[in-house]
């Protein structure tokens, strides 16, 4: 009888030692994931904005969007869909074929960054000592320092002809963020549980980092991820607004300034700075959005609860 | 505090500024062939002639030892620096880009001090507020609102307003920091500062609305961790009033980080708002940095970098050394 | 037993019931539970973690927090019912009244507050302003009574030790001499020796101001040297209340008696008891008689019927059909087929868990 009464490992620290996203809660967190507003909003938005762009790209004609193309100053019409600018660029063609080209330096920085990022991150977190030392301190110091303004000095002595090197340059800065936020993650996962548990049943380093650690940072991958594109789209409108950037590329940074240039508010032109606005806005809200339902996946405290 | 500490921040300090001054060191030099030549010849090919370019040449030439070996030059650059010697304009020659800095350090300053310290105040009490327990929902969806701002770069709103509240309904002034021939008058002219704070208004506005959005989420996310410790269940078993608990144990304890990026932020406002300057037409150093990148005066643009740069590494440096005594808990843990 | 039967009872727990309404539907930490406190009395509670100690203790603080909610029941302090006051009202009985010595003390001061200021927090809010030197001289006094010298209330909670935030909770329980004081683990964070001293001091503070207090520890032994009457939790539910000597001596519940058995093989005490099997998961807990799956006399008649509370002898309280109807058990003939089955695979959770330690 009394055998049978044993202690046993109190059931209560397996719950809380569970890992983020455990294989129990991803059904859970699936069906949670379906339900937000702020990912499907989100997600419909920049998926809806690129897929009119690229399909859009195949209807209309690029030509347009060269220089005389067509009327100069044309107020919105049957022919121009959203008029023209001052020197007879098709702005209807101009947003078409600038939006997917925005998104692509986007997704280039930010791939680059956050690549250098987990790696830099995991490893800083992981092995701590003088390596984490040098990794946090770079990524500080990165991150403190005027990405913008170095972008622009960079810039202006590396006068960029294509749109793909701007991108390059933009990814100089976009690793610090993804890094600082993963290197954390790494350095709280370690601590718990199930690390050293998987150390103890003689997996290599490398094991748990790729499969107990990785799991579990992948919120906060996608987060920085989603962090570094929009940082980048950010990075590439200043730098074209500041008319640092390939002029002839079509991107919204490029229409905008454009329109900046043409004082285009002042003569009443709303065709030529709104759209490119209205899409700009589009995509940083809908990144926002991402960002803002990642932060609760990994962070669930922050979940608007049920009433 | 103890000295470590002090040593350790110092040298992250110094550490900021020299990854920062050689960097503006290599990249001109990244550029093939004589970079003062080069600049002027490039100058020179655009149309634009140099007055006295063989005087400037020989000045440069001379100050910088650009004969010399690369790393004698940059040991003479590093040299100037110390003494805050940027350099000459090379459109505005023979003004120093300090004089430059200078003279449109005031109007910056005052525009982003003042607008940066609104928006942190009101970020941080709306960001505290939205995860409140007894904000009103009609609150909430408010914050909410300004929150969602947060993405959205100030210049996209401040060319919205400009549009709007200057060009149609013509509330506000759309350029300038005075009305076009307006000069101080001897002695206190407060017709003159009503002026100027009325110019302001609607560069503040888009920068303090777009930045709200930033600081409510920063806060929200560092009080909702707050609003699950122990030390505030404990405050509410006590019985204290709504208030205290809000403001000495949740805010108090939320605040700390955010202190960090605020400092950070002071630090940047020497580099102006250089978009919302530049659709103001606002005379502050972002003006001056984007006429200085359209008129390739690199001296100007490396010179605002620079200013900005120990602008934000001595922000920092102050904000670690009165952390110890915002938060008791550092001056043990050092980090 | 120091049970003062004749003396109206200071607390009155009626039918309580608190669920937390998450996601995944209500879990029901606090079901229908009632017990009675006397003055100076000290109440213990026990039970396997997760069990709805903490939550019934915050119940009668009324600090229950979303997605929890209290569903029904009556919490009578000296005859009036707490949930009936009004926010504001409640919170001027809080602290001067009930205090709280709380589950997490470690991290319960504010880490940017003096210990001074925390304390004078509490008076200050209660009592109205007091000269800053009388101030001083009280919490001085306070600091003492916990064996703590006065400087220690300039200081910040981080210089002090884990033993010393303790004392320093316990000082401030008692700065505003409550009648209830509600302490929920109060040693558990701390080593053994501090331990001992920790719940001294607990109790002498307690016996000075002639308060009542309920003391949950998952320490049984320490538990079982304190308290004058325990109560017994599972999943819930109050399965015993009696005295203490006769609760741990004959306990009647076989809950309870799994539980007291299991004592002497924890003298290390771990968290939770050696019993075997888990304890339900409260989201979809076993209908009727929570503790069927795992007890070894379970009949049938324990699946359909929920056990009421039954009064065994004055002050001797619990929920088990074995006692309250035993004719039930005559007829079923021996132990039911799926407790057995628990036990077995018990067994070798058990000894796999001894390795792991
Ligand atoms: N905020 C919450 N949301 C959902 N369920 C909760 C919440 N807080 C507690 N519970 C559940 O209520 C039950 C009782 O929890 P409680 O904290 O009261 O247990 P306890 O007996 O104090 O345990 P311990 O000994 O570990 O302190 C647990 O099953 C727990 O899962
Ligand atoms: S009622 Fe039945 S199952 Fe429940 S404790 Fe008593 S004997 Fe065991
Ligand atoms: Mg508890």
């Amino acid at each position: 009888m009394t055998t049978a009464f044993l202690p046993e490992t109190g059931p209560e620290t397996a719950p809380t030692e569970e890992p983020a996203i455990g294989t129990r809660g991803l059904r859970a967190s699936v069906r949670y994931w379906l339900g937000n507003w702020k990912l499907s909003l989100g997600l419909a938005m920049i998926i809806g904005l690129t897929g009119f762009s690229i399909l859009g790209s195949y209807m209309v004609d690029f030509d347009l969007t060269k220089v005389a193309a067509g009327d100069f100053n044309a107020r919105p019409s049957e022919k121009y869909l959203l008029g023209t600018d001052n020197v007879g660029r098709d702005v209807w063609a101009l947003i078409i074929h600038g939006i997917h080209p925005s998104l692509k330096v986007g997704l280039i920085a930010g791939v680059l960054g956050t690549a250098v990022g987990v790696v830099l991150g995991v490893v800083g977190g992981y092995y701590g000592g003088n390596t984490d030392a040098v990794i946090s301190t770079m990524a500080d110091i990165f991150l403190t320092i005027p990405s913008l303004l170095i972008l622009v000095v960079l810039a202006s002595y590396i006068r960029t002809t294509t749109l793909e090197f701007t991108a390059l340059v933009i990814a100089i800065f976009a690793w610090a963020g993804p890094t600082r936020l993963i290197r954390s993650q790494t350095l709280s996962l370690r601590e718990r549980a199930f690390v050293p548990l998987a150390k103890l049943s003689g997996q290599s380093d490398f094991e748990i980092a790729i499969k107990q650690i990785m799991p579990n940072l992948l919120p906060y991958i996608m987060a920085g991820f989603v962090g570094a594109v929009s940082g980048a789209i950010l990075a590439l409108v200043g730098i074209q607004i500041l008319g640092l950037g390939p002029l002839f590329t079509p991107n919204l940074g490029m229409i905008l300034q454009a329109a900046y240039e043409g004082a285009a508010i002042f003569r009443g032109m709303w065709w030529w700075w709104v759209p490119p606005t209205v899409a700009l806005m589009i995509i940083f809200i809908s990144l926002f959005l991402i960002s803002l339902a990642l932060d609760e996946l990994a962070n669930p405290r922050l979940r608007e609860r049920a009433k | 505090m103890s000295l470590t500490y002090i040593l350790r921040r110092l040298g992250i300090f110094f550490l900021i500024l020299w990854v920062a001054s050689t960097l503006n060191f290599v990249i001109p030099r990244l550029a093939p062939g004589d970079p003062i030549a080069a600049l002027i010849g490039d100058m020179e090919e655009q149309g634009a002639t140099v007055e006295n370019s063989a005087e400037l040449i020989n000045m440069f030439r001379e100050r910088f030892g650009l004969d010399d070996p690369l790393p004698i030059q940059y040991f003479k650059y590093l040299a100037a620096l110390a003494r805050f010697d940027l350099g000459y304009s090379i459109r505005f020659f023979p003004a120093t880009v300090s004089q430059i800095v200078a003279a449109a350090l005031p109007y910056t300053i005052g525009l982003l001090t003042a607008t940066s310290l609104i928006t942190f105040v009101l970020g941080i009490l709306a960001g505290a507020l939205l995860v409140w327990h007894t904000t009103p929902q009609f609150g909430r969806a408010v914050i909410t609102f300004f929150m969602m701002l947060a993405p959205i770069p100030y210049y996209l709103l401040a060319i919205i307003f400009v549009s709007v509240l200057a060009f149609s309904l013509g509330w506000f002034p759309y350029s300038g920091v005075v009305s076009v021939g307006r000069l101080p008058e001897e002695g206190f002219d407060f017709g003159y500062i009503v002026d100027l704070v009325y110019h302001s208004l609607l560069p503040a506005f888009s920068i303090i609305i777009a930045g709200v959005g930033g600081w409510v989420l920063g806060m929200r996310g560092m009080m909702v961790t707050v609003l699950g410790e122990d030390y505030l269940t404990l405050a509410e078993a006590k019985g204290l009033k709504d208030r205290r608990i809000f403001l000495r144990y949740a805010m108090r304890n939320a605040i700390l980080p955010q202190f960090t990026a605020l400092a950070i932020t002071l630090g940047y406002v020497v580099s102006g708002a250089t978009i919302v300057e530049l659709i103001f037409s606002y005379p502050g150093m972002g003006l001056r940095l984007f006429e200085a990148i359209n008129s390739n005066d690199f001296p100007v643009i490396q010179g605002i970098t620079f200013f900005l740069v120990v602008s934000i590494a001595v922000a920092i440096l102050i904000i670690d050394l009165i952390y110890p005594w915002l938060d008791p808990r550092i001056t043990y843990s050092r980090k | 037993m120091t049970v003062a039967i004749d003396s109206a009872p200071l607390l009155q727990i009626e039918n309580l019931r608190v669920y937390y309404w998450t996601q995944a539907g209500p879990v029901k930490a606090v079901d229908d539970i009632s017990f009675t406190i006397n003055p100076k009395e000290r109440f213990g509670f026990i039970g396997e973690s997760g069990c709805g100690k903490t939550t019934t203790i915050m119940a009668i603080l009324r600090l229950i927090k979303r997605p929890g909610r209290i569903e029904g029941g009556r919490i009578l302090l000296k005859g009036s019912d707490i949930l009936s006051l009004n926010d504001e009202e409640m919170r001027q009985s809080r602290w001067s009244r009930i205090s709280l010595i709380p589950q997490g003390a470690m991290n319960s001061l504010n880490p940017v507050m003096r210990v001074q200021d925390q304390i004078a927090d509490a008076i200050v809010t209660h009592r109205g302003a007091v000269p800053i030197r009388e101030l001083r001289e009280r919490i001085g006094d306070l600091l003492e009574t916990v064996q703590l010298s006065a400087d220690v209330a300039d200081m910040y909670p981080h210089e002090l030790s884990g033993g010393m935030k303790q004392r320093v909770c316990i000082a401030m329980a008692t700065a505003l001499e409550p009648e209830l004081i509600i302490a929920d683990e109060p040693t558990s964070a701390l080593d053994v020796v501090v331990q001992k001293a920790v719940m001294e001091t607990l109790i002498g503070v307690q016996e000075r101001l002639n308060a009542s207090m309920i003391l949950i520890g998952h320490d049984m032994g320490m538990t079982a040297q304190v308290a004058d009457r325990v109560g017994v939790m599972y999943a819930g539910k109050l399965v015993e209340v009696a005295g203490t000597r006769e609760l741990f001596r004959q306990p009647q519940h076989p809950y309870s008696q799994a539980l007291i058995s299991s004592l002497p093989s924890i003298r290390e005490k771990k968290r939770g008891g050696g019993i075997p099997g888990l304890p339900p998961f409260l989201l979809n807990p076993p209908q009727n008689c929570l503790f069927h799956p795992r007890c070894p006399h379970a009949i049938a008649f324990c699946r359909e019927t929920p056990p009421p509370m039954h009064r065994l002898r004055p002050g001797h309280m619990t929920a088990c059909h074995k006692l309250s109807a035993p004719e039930q058990f005559d007829s079923a003939g021996g132990s039911d087929s799926g407790a057995g089955a628990a036990m077995a695979g018990a067994g070798t959770e058990a000894s796999s868990g001894h390795q792991t330690r």
